[in-house]
């Protein structure tokens, strides 16, 4: 089998596990499984939120190594599941260069349905409303406050805003459109329904992931992870705050 | 009454998280992942009257947590799937909002007790996923090692 396409594909799987939102130490683990399973030797992996690195001494004792990056990670959690599959499928099958790649570039083909994402935004956002002591009349303008907020989302990240302008810019987007709901008295619970929106852009998953791969010994993915989440939740509370203070009249 | 609301709404709202984040081709696992979110605040509620905040936010993703490893293991998928979107209900995403509403009406009291409020809420949610990631590993560790012997 040729071991350097064999590398190849499974840096790229890494690389993939990476993009879609996988935890560090996944990331880290799966390829030295990987390398392991097919018998490769000093197998020295090393990753980062938008980076690993690995390198593995072949059989004929030649060596080789890969170095890959990835800007843009998004959190999708069916192509993680699907490469989770395709690692473990690795690990115990060791299954030839062919069928890695036609599994990989399934799963680079598996696209999200939009709409779904599209309707989530709305459920999300009406549920928490509900959830934070709104009533019906708040779930259903948090709701389409939510379908809103996906659309400007996506203005935003076509025009290849940053993530933490596009956090204030979208916090104060919702904001605003609250307190104009708020003002035509469309809805009573202002709170409940700015808070529902929020949930969308609070950064649990930071929170979540950091923490799991603390655990695990990567302090410095750790910390750059915490980092995020501290400085997300800093560019909602100003979004929230320049907003209310702007519209102050309007409250 | 409030509380069944509260309880279908975090139900919704995990539901809607759970295609946010793109879990779309298997439909049982939004609806492990809602009701594991769900369960976490029903827990929050059985235990908010004798404990504070931030310790019955802890309880509640400890019990996050365990469901989702445990159904993890079932469905032979990543934990992170269902703790991902199990948390949102406890995230404090009302602890920074209303941190900001008493930083700029200039509460300095209670801008100091919520800001705390919300960093413990997020510590406990951290030390709850780490108590429960390190009891599964502990238990893994052992299993291996009954395999070698």
């Amino acid at each position: 089998m040729n071991e350097q396409l064999l590398l190849k594909n499974i840096a790229e799987i890494g690389r993939l596990l990476l993009k879609n939102g996988a935890e560090i130490y996944r990331v880290e683990e799966s390829l030295e499984r990987m390398c392991q399973s097919y018998g490769f030797k000093d197998i020295g992996v090393f990753a980062l939120p938008t980076y690993f690195t690995i390198s593995v001494t072949f059989k004929d004792n030649t060596s080789a190594s890969y170095t890959k990056r990835t800007l843009q990670n998004r959190t999708n959690l069916d192509a993680v599941c699907a490469l989770n599959d395709l690692v473990r499928k690795i690990c115990l099958e060791k299954p030839n260069n062919e069928f890695i790649e036609q599994q990989i570039n399934e799963i680079n083909h598996l696209n999200p349905i939009m709409p779904l994402v599209f309707l989530g935004y709305g459920l999300g956002a009406g549920g928490f409303a509900l959830f934070f002591g709104g009533g019906l009349k708040e779930g259903v303008i948090a709701a389409i406050i939510g379908f809103l907020m996906y659309f400007f989302i996506w203005i935003n990240e076509s025009l290849k805003i940053n993530a933490l302008m596009r956090t204030t810019l979208t916090s104060m987007f919702l904001t605003a459109l609250s307190i104009i709901f708020y003002h035509f008295k469309m809805i009573n619970n202002l709170d409940a329904t700015i808070i529902g929106c929020l949930m969308i852009l609070t950064p649990g998953i930071a929170i979540t992931n950091s923490l799991r791969d603390i655990i695990d010994g990567n302090y410095v993915s750790g910390q750059a992870r915490l980092v995020e989440a501290f400085f997300i939740a800093t560019a909602i509370a100003l979004g929230v705050g320049l907003m209310r203070i702007l519209m102050k009249g309007m409250i | 009454m409030e509380q069944v609301i509260q309880c279908l709404g975090a139900f919704l709202g995990c539901l809607g998280f759970s295609f946010v984040f793109r879990i779309h081709r298997r439909l049982d696992y939004v609806l492990i992942a809602s009701f594991g979110g769900t369960l976490g605040w029903i827990v929050y509620l059985l235990v908010i009257p004798y404990l504070s905040n931030i310790m019955s936010s802890l309880c509640a993703m400890i019990i996050v947590a365990l469901f989702s490893e445990i159904m993890a293991r079932i469905c032979k998928v990543p934990a992170t799937i269902f703790i991902v979107v199990g948390c949102f209900p406890i995230v404090p995403g009302k602890g920074i909002y209303q941190t900001m509403l008493y930083l700029i009406s200039y509460d300095q009291k209670l801008f100091i007790d919520s800001l705390f409020q919300t960093v413990g809420t997020a510590l406990a949610l951290a030390t709850a996923i780490l108590i429960v990631s390190t009891f599964f590993k502990v238990i893994k560790t052992i299993k291996q090692k009954d395999d070698h012997l």
